[in-house]
């Protein structure tokens, strides 16, 4: 009966009831779209990252907080993110290659440096443009990162040295420096961290594109792990076997005459006098370690370093099996290494994609703080407009009450027609919303705007339904349901039976 | 023992800041089976004595003994339940639910209380209901589809599907013709005699006056007659 009530009263007040309707409509509908296109969004980004950046697992150091596969919140003197290297390499790749439902595993370090475009040994100068490179071992990473498409060239073997280029980068210098750079050419890198000046030169092995993206991910580039190491100043002090053109080595060629560089009121040239051989006048590499009182490496110690060096990544990336529990791998990995003690932890697309995976979720948080307001704007009116409903019925409600309606049967009867009215038109804003996100899949959402690329993951968007939105619905339409009916409520529970007497 | 006893029961009101007497200490006993008729000039408070036997409004002082019990005390839960179980009520203006049938309407009260259930018994009564009062043919109209007495006749069959003992009738003829309404209380004496219902009404109509067995007038608050006739 209650229902039959409820059902009623809203049909015979249709005016109100499509109002209220129509505003719970838009708002399901807005809600349920919305975050089925947001949520799309960041399935679409999350399948590039664990693709082609992070994979399904990334394992890094605890001895930064945020320590993401394009760097971590720290940086360095000039700027560039300050990723460590992960202690004991050995034993933590041991509690990784103890982990089941891995499909492949590789490692690589991440780090920035700056092409020096004005060395590329053609009649351009283009300046100086940083650049983000993964330093990998090619065989293990292209087999396990295996989304990369070349537009030229080929992908680095073994211990080659050189450098895949991002078609965004490269596209930028043809665009930006009038520089067309082709396979063959070599790049000349320059770091300038914490590790002192680096200078690098690497033939172009191939230039690269992925088929999702955006411009920003599209700039990264690859580069064999012992160049970034030196770059990195992680090399361990193994010499280097890039060949790097004269122009470029000038500043550092002993025969300079490096006093030259220094006037002699220079406090750094008063310090240096201290030495014996600095007495003499000239300071050259060959007499430089007797000037700071150091020793030359030895053979032993260069191996060893060489040795340490190979272990030197600040990743290790995993991709897991179809259908494993990947949040179930990184608390089994995670709890294994502070068991060993090991300073690594394992972390997942969202973390290791740091800091854009945050700007999806401030994305949909923005969203979603829009909806639930345009909900609490919802409620006040349809709160209000039960209220109006409320005071037409206080006749019909003090006769129910007089009758010997008690006051739950009231609240009832008001719950049935809030609950109604929002199941019924709750479920058209589903359907519309699925309708919208349906025709979205298939016609495919793609666009040139860099901004919306970035967000939408890039590539053609086809969104989908899953359950988080419509999990996220309905709790929208329970807050909705559930707060606008109990104003009206406590109003219509303060009818007195006299009202039935008192009243027309 | 009286089936409903006020006693020194009076009604205050406050209308702005002046203090106004509705009631000013009534003691009233109705019987069993008691027609009877609480007549008096508009102000003279019969509307509040009705709604204080009804247990809808609460004397200021004394009390109102539903069979032999006080009520003074009860919560709304207990008071709502006894409205429920003990008194029917038919109103002025009919007071159906619009939005229900005529059945529908009829059964309302017996989804109300502690047993909400309409069993084949309650079916069969309602049907006698429906027959005494005439409305067979009108079981799915909705009261906008009624003339007065027919809604009037559905508000009788209400009163009575909970077999109350006590049925209260605020002013029943007033918004009906004098044949429509000649018929409503020939119903409900009818009622009266068949079932033994006390019927308490109140009312300006002369006609209902000189049918009752028993006789209250008030004025300004006050009884100024309490005679009872034998029943005819």
């Amino acid at each position: 009966m209650i229902w039959a009530i409820a059902v009623r009263n809203l049909w015979q007040h249709k005016t109100k009831t499509l109002i209220i309707g129509m505003l719970i409509t838009i708002g399901i509908t807005l809600m349920f779209a919305g975050n089925a296109l947001i949520d799309s969004m960041i399935r679409n980004s999350s399948s590039i990252f664990t693709d082609y950046y992070t994979g399904d697992i990334l394992v890094t150091s605890t001895e930064t907080m945020g320590a993401g596969v394009f760097g971590s919140q720290s940086d360095d003197a000039v700027g560039f993110p300050v990723i460590p290297l992960l202690r004991d390499y050995d034993k933590v790749a041991e509690k990784v290659s103890a982990l089941k439902g891995v499909k492949g595993v590789t490692r690589q370090l991440s780090g920035y440096a700056l092409f020096n475009l004005s060395n590329n040994g053609k009649d351009n100068d283009g300046g100086m443009d940083y650049g983000l490179f993964f330093g990998i071992e090619p065989d293990s990473y292209f087999k396990v990162m295996n989304g990369i498409q070349l537009i030229d060239g080929r992908l680095l073997k073994g211990d080659e040295k050189g450098i895949i280029l991002g078609y965004q980068t490269w596209k930028k210098f043809k665009d930006e420096k009038n520089l067309v750079l082709k396979v063959g050419d070599t790049l000349q890198l320059n770091s300038f961290g914490t590790a002192g000046m680096k200078i690098l030169e690497l033939p172009i092995v191939g230039i690269y594109k992925f088929p999702k993206g955006n411009t920003r991910l599209f700039q990264m580039s690859f580069i064999d792990a012992q160049s970034l190491r030196y770059m990195l100043g992680r090399s361990g002090g193994v010499a280097e076997k890039v060949a790097v053109s004269k122009d470029a080595t000038a500043l550092l060629d002993s025969s300079a005459d490096i006093d030259s560089m220094f006037s002699d009121d220079s406090p750094v040239a008063a310090k240096t006098v201290a030495s014996g051989a600095a007495k003499s006048g000239a300071v050259s590499s060959s007499n430089v370690y007797d000037i700071l009182g150091d020793s030359k490496p030895t053979a032993a110690s260069a191996a060893a370093a060489a040795a340490a060096a190979e272990n030197s990544w600040h990743f290790i990336v995993i991709r897991t099996e179809k259908g494993v529990n990947v949040n179930g791998l990184i608390k089994q990995l995670n709890n294994s290494l502070d068991d060993a003690d090991l300073l690594a932890r394992s972390q997942g697309w969202w973390v290791s994609a740091m800091p854009d995976s945050a700007t999806y979720t401030g994305v949909q948080l923005l969203f979603n703080v829009a909806i639930f307001i345009l909900g609490f704007v919802a409620i006040i009116i349809i709160m209000n407009t039960l209220v109006v409903s409320v005071m037409e019925r206080t006749g019909e409600i003090g006769t129910m009450r007089a009758l010997g309606a008690q006051k739950g049967f009231i609240r009832r009867m008001f719950i049935a027609e809030t609950g109604f009215i929002t199941l019924v038109f709750g479920a058209i804003g589903l359907a519309i919303g699925a309708l919208i996100i349906l025709a979205l899949n298939k016609v495919g959402i793609s666009t040139d705007n860099d901004a919306l690329r970035f967000l939408g993951g890039g590539g053609i968007l086809r969104p989908t339904i899953s359950s988080a939105p419509i999990t996220m619905s309905l709790v929208f339409m329970g807050i909705v349901a559930g707060f606008s009916w109990m104003y009206p409520v406590s109003i219509a529970l303060k009818v007195s039976p006299l009202k039935a007497i008192t009243t027309d | 023992m009286s089936i409903i006893q006020m006693s020194q029961a009076k009604k205050h009101y406050m209308l702005g800041k002046t203090v106004v007497e509705a009631v000013k200490g009534v003691d009233i006993n109705i019987e069993a089976g008691d027609f009877i008729s609480i007549a008096g000039p508009s102000g003279s408070g019969k509307s509040t004595i009705l709604n204080m036997i009804g247990l809808i409004d609460n004397p200021t002082s004394g009390e109102v003994f539903i069979d032999g019990n006080p009520t003074a005390s009860l919560k709304d839960r207990e008071l709502t339940d006894l409205r429920h179980d003990f008194i029917g009520f038919i109103f002025q203006s009919f007071n159906l639910i619009p939005v229900l049938t005529v059945r529908e309407n009829i059964e309302f009260p017996l989804l109300l209380g502690k047993k909400p259930k309409i069993t084949k018994a309650h079916r069969d009564w309602i049907d006698f209901l429906i027959s005494e009062v005439g409305l067979k043919d009108h079981l799915a109209h909705k009261p906008n589809e009624l003339s007065g007495g027919q809604r009037q006749r559905v508000a009788i069959a209400r009163a009575l599907v909970t077999k109350p003992q006590v049925v209260l009738a605020d002013e029943p003829t007033a918004n009906l013709d004098s044949v429509t309404g000649e018929q409503i209380l020939d119903l409900m004496k009818k009622i009266n005699r068949d079932m033994n219902t006390t019927f308490i009404f109140s009312t300006h109509d002369n006609k209902i006056v000189e049918l009752a067995d028993h006789v209250v007038r008030l004025k300004d608050g006050l009884v100024i007659e309490n005679t009872r006739r034998p029943r005819v």
